[in-house]
């Protein structure tokens, strides 16, 4: 069993990025990076894989200058057994999906993995494309949204957390899965996983990406909202409180 | 220049979703555009009922009674559209279904798209359209340079003026089309064997209303039963933050959150949840956000409408009480 994980790098969660003055690109100066906590749950998936079956080898992706290389080498101390990194030539601040998606399927395309996860979207960018993109490049089967999914080979039964319930859905491999939050936790590396991912490969490419099929023009904060205010403490509250959301806020 | 919405349906009914997203792409297309739809599913002559009196041009019907769903198919049958109707702008629902379209086709037809926007506007003639990023932190501006170009347009954010008939009782009835679904389909499928529907008595968290959201301060899964009793007396659905997810409490699909649900409810109640910046991301775009917590110095305070001070545990009986008080009186 061969599995490909793509992950991106992405602010912290916690973070709060900043407008540049002329409003036309994003200051991440100040800004911890991690790998996308949906790529996280997609490598996690793929670990528990190869902890029931040793055979397994496990590759990760990415796509992005040198500053991702933390993040690469998280993954192989976490137990990815090698790691590809597409360094684009023609670097911009920004990457569309498709054109990220297009690097990646050519490079998908040499090797002939059985299951890529994705992680559900960047929670950077909040595309949630890329994934499904490669799947139609590659000429794959994707199940976007999976919490979980069984494997019992050739094929996969895939679990898609839906509005209002879960659809099942059974594929053929190889097949393109992405990642949504499931029910396992997540695993840290340890400083000696640290140290012995130092001897694993990693195998730096420069690509040349296609051009952005989307163009940023600028950024916005959106509109703060009016402070509100303590109605009052414990029961005695309630009656003011329902009668603000009927009389002000009139939601009841 | 053409522009093409794809619109969803259940039993028969065009959902709301997609019918914002026909409003808005008739006030895009202004009189000078011709907009065709495009409808997929077993219920068809119903459907198209509901929205035969809007300005289109065409109705593509796709039936795909005597399939299974298959994604494979449904993208399918909207590139056959595509190409017989060549629109320059294609407008997609923010739904799983409109979601889990738009890359596929985006990708087929080498297009750009831009998912979840919030407003969209033709400058140029190209499309632009706002988009929220980092969780809605940040508001992206962004031009789509291809012909097509795709979008997929959030919930709950196009409740502009119904275009019922944008020429003032003269729209023509829609030209309706059928396409057949090909007949050999391809290998390179996924198929739906089943669907599981939540078992679940309060509705779900997408697109409900009112949302009563209880977090690390419930304490324990048993005592949800109190918030699903406020939420019934508001005819709300029941969310979670997610330490009470991870503890195992209430299932992922309930978490709103950067990794949970973005929800932009009329009412939303957050209960014993600290409001944290992941969690409110999820749920700032709220019409009125109310807070019960018995730390007064909870960041939740900084952005709810409304906060109550104390313990929750004596609070949401007694506020589920005057609900039912106060509904009870107004009949
Ligand atoms: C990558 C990442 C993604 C994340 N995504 C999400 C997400 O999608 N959604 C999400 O919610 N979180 C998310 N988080 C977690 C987030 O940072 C917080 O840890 C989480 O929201 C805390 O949940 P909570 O408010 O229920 O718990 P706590 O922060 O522990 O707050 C509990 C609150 O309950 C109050 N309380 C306790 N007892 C009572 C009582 N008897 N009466 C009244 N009040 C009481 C306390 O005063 C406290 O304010 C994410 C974190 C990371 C790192
Ligand atoms: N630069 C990249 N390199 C590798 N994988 C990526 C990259 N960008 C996005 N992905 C993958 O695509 C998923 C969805 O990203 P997006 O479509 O940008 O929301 C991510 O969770 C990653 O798994």
């Amino acid at each position: 069993m061969k599995i490909a994980v793509c992950i991106r790098q992405v602010p912290d969660t916690a973070s709060s990025p900043k407008i540049s003055e002329d409003g036309t690109e994003l200051d991440l100066s100040n800004v911890q990076f991690t790998i996308n906590p949906f790529d996280e749950y997609a490598l996690e998936e793929a670990l528990r894989i190869k902890d029931a079956d040793k055979e397994t080898h496990l590759v990760v992706v990415s796509v992005g200058d040198e500053t991702i290389i933390p993040s690469i080498k998280k993954a192989l101390a976490l137990g990815v057994d090698e790691a590809i990194h597409l360094k684009p030539r023609n670097a911009s601040r920004y990457f569309d999906p498709l054109s990220i998606a297009s690097a990646l399927a050519d490079e998908l395309r040499l090797h002939s993995f059985d299951l890529i996860l994705f992680g559900k979207k960047g929670v950077d960018n909040d595309n949630a494309q890329t994934g499904t993109m490669v799947a139609q490049l590659l000429g794959i089967p994707c199940v976007p949204n999976c919490t979980s999914y069984k494997l019992s080979i050739p094929h996969i039964t895939a679990f898609r957390e839906v509005e209002g319930g879960t659809e099942i859905y059974e594929v053929s491999l190889p097949v393109i899965i992405t990642q949504e939050k499931g029910d396992n936790e997540l695993r840290y590396p340890s400083l000696k996983d640290l140290i012995s991912a130092r001897r694993k490969t990693v195998t730096s490419k420069v690509i040349e990406l296609r051009e952005n099929t989307i163009k940023v023009i600028g950024f916005d904060y959106p509109p703060i909202r009016a402070p509100g205010r303590i109605v009052g403490t414990g029961v005695e509250a309630i009656p003011e409180l329902v009668r603000l959301l009927r009389e002000d806020a009139k939601v009841l | 220049m053409g522009l093409m919405v794809v619109l969803e349906q259940r039993d028969g009914v065009v959902r709301s979703s997609s019918l914002e997203i026909l409003s808005e792409g008739l006030r895009l297309a202004a009189s000078d555009t011709a907009v065709s739809a495009i409808i997929i599913g077993t219920l068809l002559e119903a459907s198209i009922r509901t929205i035969e009196s809007y300005d289109i041009q065409t109705i593509y019907l796709c039936d795909e009674s005597d399939k299974d769903y298959s994604p494979e198919n449904y993208r399918d049958f909207l590139l056959q559209a595509y190409a017989l109707e060549l629109p320059s702008v294609i407008l997609l629902p923010g739904t799983d279904v409109g979601n889990d379209m738009a890359p596929r086709i985006a990708a087929h037809l080498d297009a750009g798209l831009a998912t979840d926007c919030i407003s969209i506007d033709m400058s140029d003639g190209a499309l632009e359209a706002e988009r929220p990023i980092f969780a809605g932190k940040i508001i992206q501006k962004v031009r789509i340079a291809t012909n097509p170009a795709i979008a997929t347009l959030k919930r709950n954010f196009f409740k502009g003026p119904n275009f019922t008939s944008r020429l003032e009782g003269k729209a023509k009835k829609p030209m309706v089309k059928r396409l057949q679904a090909a007949k050999e389909t391809s290998t390179v499928r996924s198929t739906l064997r089943e669907i599981v529907r939540s078992k679940r008595k309060s509705s779900d968290v997408t697109g409900a209303s009112i949302i009563v959201s209880g977090g690390r301060g419930m304490k324990g899964p048993e005592n949800y039963a109190i918030l699903e009793e406020l939420a019934a007396a508001l005819s709300g659905a029941v969310g979670a933050s997610r330490a009470a997810v991870d503890a195992g409490w209430r299932p992922h699909s309930d978490q709103i959150g950067q990794t949970g649900k973005t929800v932009s409810p009329e009412l939303y109640v957050a209960c014993g949840i600290s409001g944290a910046i992941q969690h409110k991301v999820g749920m700032i775009n709220s019409k009125c956000i109310v807070a019960i917590n018995h730390d007064p110095n909870a960041p939740i305070f900084k952005f709810a409408d409304y906060g109550i001070v104390g313990d929750l545990f004596q609070i949401i009986p007694a506020l589920t009480e005057e609900v039912r008080k106060v509904k009870g009186a107004l009949g």
